[in-house]
């Protein structure tokens, strides 16, 4: 027993000591190099035909000095002087590399290095571990219950997905780089067999093991793939069934960056790397359901320019690619912030909403930024049903409020390629239920599609409430008329998707997400199915809800709320409140109006 | 009219009051679905796994290790074994130092061999046998932490050195008493070989809420006056879980 303590506590030493002892031998070092003089680049033999078109639409340069390549000479310099160089990047002009504290000092008298920072250690791969074999599918999926047959038809139907699919938008010439930890089970899954047969997956690889097979690892990618291309089963008559997210006939790139079980500094070099591959192949969209948070990170170091990733994610956008990242699942634990590449100023970030309620789902992170720039910008549902390895589960997660805005994005792109990637971004911006109101928890809520069918929207909507300031006091009363609770019409069908639901695959006994912490970004787990029965969805028009905010000179947020609306005075603020050229904003019913004194 | 005045006043602020009241309730009887107040949720802190000062508590399991003095042999395993919770206060000095202070209890227990060349506490022989220690105990350790990392606690070594009061003492032996009684067992309480007062040195290899840990026992288990007696193993190889 003596023996095997001693044993234990060698073997423990042996596994930890490396980040301190070999860090120390042998580290990991990123070198920035000095210039690219010289070198030569054909953006034609670089770029795939596909990245060559969304520059010319966009009126982009063909290339510009990010994509010329490293100079060959200073790349042989530090492969001379370091054991191994692990990653080249075209747009830092950087190289990641291995190497001992002599050879890093070595690195810095080199002519061509700017400067070489410490980058954290990786670990060596262990051996390389056995490819996770797709479990064969099972004959027929599990069956869907009635709740989760209606969550699915709802999280597209809350981003308009019956009027897109009338309108022949499905995302069909658009390609959506999905950069995620694994994709196990997408080629054997029923729900992307249309995806699959019909080639629109047009290349992937794995960035931490350098192949081209990820669909092994972890399935939180095909999580996500689900809510962008995932269909549930078919119908009577092989009819296809009702699609799980809005960019079903989209073409793919699917990268894995993302290791299960570590975070890891390496993973953000892993995403560089699909980055630069990603805009090669012509990826219009990236979704990335990942945010690195305090494994890595301070709160205040949430700024955007602070992580390598946010930083990437950003000059993607520069090069006419919409990244839109999951604001992350901290928002009930003691981070609550937004994760990154989410801070990023051109990443649209994605928070999650409540499918009960319409609004904020407790774990999705809120914003502000580090430097108080307003995120999340946009929200859709934080709980959804979607496909697991070998069958369909209802999860919860901003990484799904992600993928089922880049599959909005990708509809109104396939509706306007004219459109930039920032243009994008800000016609989404403007398109969301609650423009120009914002807040932390919602952005500016759920992006509409019936902005972008008529893109002049009237400056203001009717008047729905009025302030009337009392002497310490300004009271939010609502107008009379937008008082009025209208009487609901019961259509016809509720949707077309239930005739095509398999009366089999129905069954009474639903799942609803527990209350239990949800994991974070990337690591999101079934709802377990020993959950509370749930109460019945309420009806998908959720009730008029009065949100107001207070703002400072600046524009930054100082409190914000959400109130249900039962009588016609909802808001009082103290009036001493709005002094220093802060400013009362109030959203109700689709008009906003702003008071100040 | 001075004196209707005052009564018109009163009534005229007693209606402001009712109205003030009033909307006040109203207001407050709307419900509030959402809410922030930014300056609270972004306030910057100094608390926290790798903030300034960081506080937890923990709890730790500990295998008696190593040779002990003849006539003192102990059975090694869970048989001799100590279960330790504390709480530990952490300052950090530099993203690469810290130092730490902890206070706790734990309770050891040396599950004596029975053989031969036993001494300790007697020569007489049981069919189960042990000694067990109730201590306080308080450790100044110096963190050595490795590798970048975020807001949180990482991997790290720590050097420490402690010692403890032992609170409470027990000699417990189990015997067979003879035919129809399946055993009997007798506890001795205030030993007065047991040493009061203990001192070691140790390392504590950790990787966030995860650590194992060595200890090394300076002190002689037995008292001044027991200075003959063969020493009981002075290791205790264990794992501890912080709770945070």
């Amino acid at each position: 027993m003596q023996t095997f303590c001693v044993g234990l506590f060698l073997g423990f030493v042996l596994w930890l000591v490396p980040a301190a002892a070999r860090a120390q031998e042998r580290g990991r070092y990123w070198v920035i190099l000095r210039d690219k003089k010289g070198v030569s680049f054909d953006p034609a033999r670089y770029f795939t035909p596909a990245a060559q078109a969304r520059r010319t639409r966009q009126h982009l340069p063909a290339y510009e000095a990010t994509d010329l390549p490293v100079r060959a000479d200073y790349l042989t310099e530090i492969t001379t002087h370091v054991d191994t160089v692990t990653l080249v990047s075209r747009w830092f002009n950087a190289v990641a590399c291995r190497a001992t504290a002599e050879q890093a000092a070595a690195l810095r008298a080199l002519p061509g290095v700017r400067s070489v920072q410490p980058w954290p250690a990786r670990h060596v791969a262990v051996a390389e571990a056995a490819v996770v074999s797709s479990a064969p599918p099972p004959s027929s999926p599990k069956p869907i219950s009635a709740n989760d047959y209606l969550l699915a038809r709802r999280q597209t139907a809350h981003l308009d997905g019956p009027a897109l699919r009338a309108a022949g938008l499905n995302g069909r010439g658009l390609r959506i780089a999905v950069f995620d930890v694994g994709f196990r089970g997408v080629l054997e899954h029923s729900a992307f067999q249309d995806l699959v047969t019909s080639k629109h997956i047009v290349a992937t690889h794995d960035f931490l093991k350098n192949r081209a097979d990820v669909y092994h690892s972890g399935s939180h990618g095909t999580e996500v793939l689900g809510c962008l291309a995932g269909r549930l089963p078919t119908g009577p008559g092989g009819t296809p069934g009702p699609a799980l997210g809005l960019a079903p006939s989209a073409d793919y790139l699917l990268a894995r960056t993302e290791q299960l079980g570590r975070e890891r500094y390496a993973e953000e070099e892993a995403w560089l790397a699909a980055v630069e591959w990603a805009d090669r192949l012509g990826a219009d969209i990236i979704n990335s359901s990942l945010a690195y948070t305090e494994q890595r990170y301070f709160p205040e170091q949430m700024d955007g320019h602070r992580s390598l990733i946010s930083r990437a994610a950003n000059l993607a956008a520069r090069k006419g690619i919409l990244v839109v990242s999951a604001a992350g699942n901290d928002g009930d634990n003691d981070w609550v912030r937004i994760g990154t590449p989410a801070d990023a100023d051109s990443v649209l970030a994605i928070g999650g909403l409540d499918p009960e309620t319409g609004l904020h789902v407790d774990f999705s992170s809120f914003g502000p930024t580090a430097d108080r720039r307003p995120k999340p910008n946009l929200a859709a549902f934080g709980i959804v049903l979607t496909t697991t390895p070998t069958s369909y589960e209802r999860l919860e997660g901003t990484s799904f409020s992600s993928p089922l805005v880049a599959g909005f994005a990708a509809c109104m792109w396939q509706q306007n390629r004219k459109l930039t990637a920032m243009q994008l971004f800000r016609a989404l911006e403007k398109s969301a239920e609650l423009y120009p109101y914002f807040d932390y928890a919602h952005g500016y809520g759920r992006p509409r599609y019936h902005h972008f069918t008529m893109p002049q929207r009237p400056p203001t909507s009717a008047p729905t409430f009025d302030f009337v300031p009392h002497d310490t006091l300004v009271a939010v009363i609502i107008r009379p008329e937008a008082a009025l609770r209208p009487a609901e019409v019961l259509p016809l069908m509720a949707d077309e998707s239930e005739v095509m639901l398999p009366a089999s695959t129905v069954v009474p006994d639903p799942k609803n997400p527990a209350d239990v912490p949800t994991p974070p970004v990337g690591r999101e787990q079934p709802v377990p199915p020993d959950s509370t029965p749930p109460a019945p969805l309420p009806d998908p028009h959720y009730p008029a809800y009065l949100y107001w905010n207070l703002a400072d000179r600046r524009a930054v947020l100082r409190r914000y709320e959400t109130r249900a609306v039962t009588q016609r005075l909802v808001v009082q603020v103290p009036r001493r409140l709005l002094h220093s050229g802060n400013v009362l904003r109030v959203h109700f019913k689709g008009y906003t109006a702003t008071y100040s004194e | 009219m001075r004196a209707n005045r005052l009564p018109s006043k009163i009534v005229w602020l007693v209606v402001v009051v009712l109205v003030v009241a009033g909307s006040s309730r109203a207001a407050q009887a709307q419900q509030v679905l959402v809410q922030a107040n930014v300056a609270d949720d972004t306030v910057k802190t100094t608390f926290g796994p790798n903030r300034r000062y960081f506080g937890h508590l923990y709890v730790g399991y500990g295998l008696v290790a190593g040779p002990a003095g003849s006539g003192a042999g102990v059975r090694y395993g869970t048989h001799s074994a100590e279960l330790r919770g504390g709480g530990r206060l952490k300052f950090r000095l530099t993203q690469t130092l810290a130092l730490n202070f902890d206070l706790g209890y734990t309770y050891l227990r040396y599950g004596l061999a029975q053989n031969g060349q036993k001494i300790v506490p007697s020569p007489d022989l049981h069919r189960r046998e042990s000694l067990g220690l109730h201590q306080l105990y308080s450790e100044l350790s110096v963190r050595l932490n490795a590798g970048r990392r975020g807001n949180a606690v990482g991997r790290y070594l720590d050097l420490l050195v402690g010692g403890g009061r032992v609170a409470a003492t027990n000699h417990t032996t189990e015997d067979d008493p003879g035919p129809g009684i399946s055993s009997v067992e007798t506890v001795e309480r205030g030993l007065p070989y047991l040493r009061r007062w203990t001192g070691g040195v140790g390392a504590r290899l950790g990787i966030d809420r995860y650590a194992l840990t060595a200890r090394y026992r300076q002190s002689s288990a037995f008292g001044k006056g027991y200075a003959a007696w063969p020493e009981l193993p002075r290791w205790i190889l264990g794992l501890e879980i912080g709770l945070f």
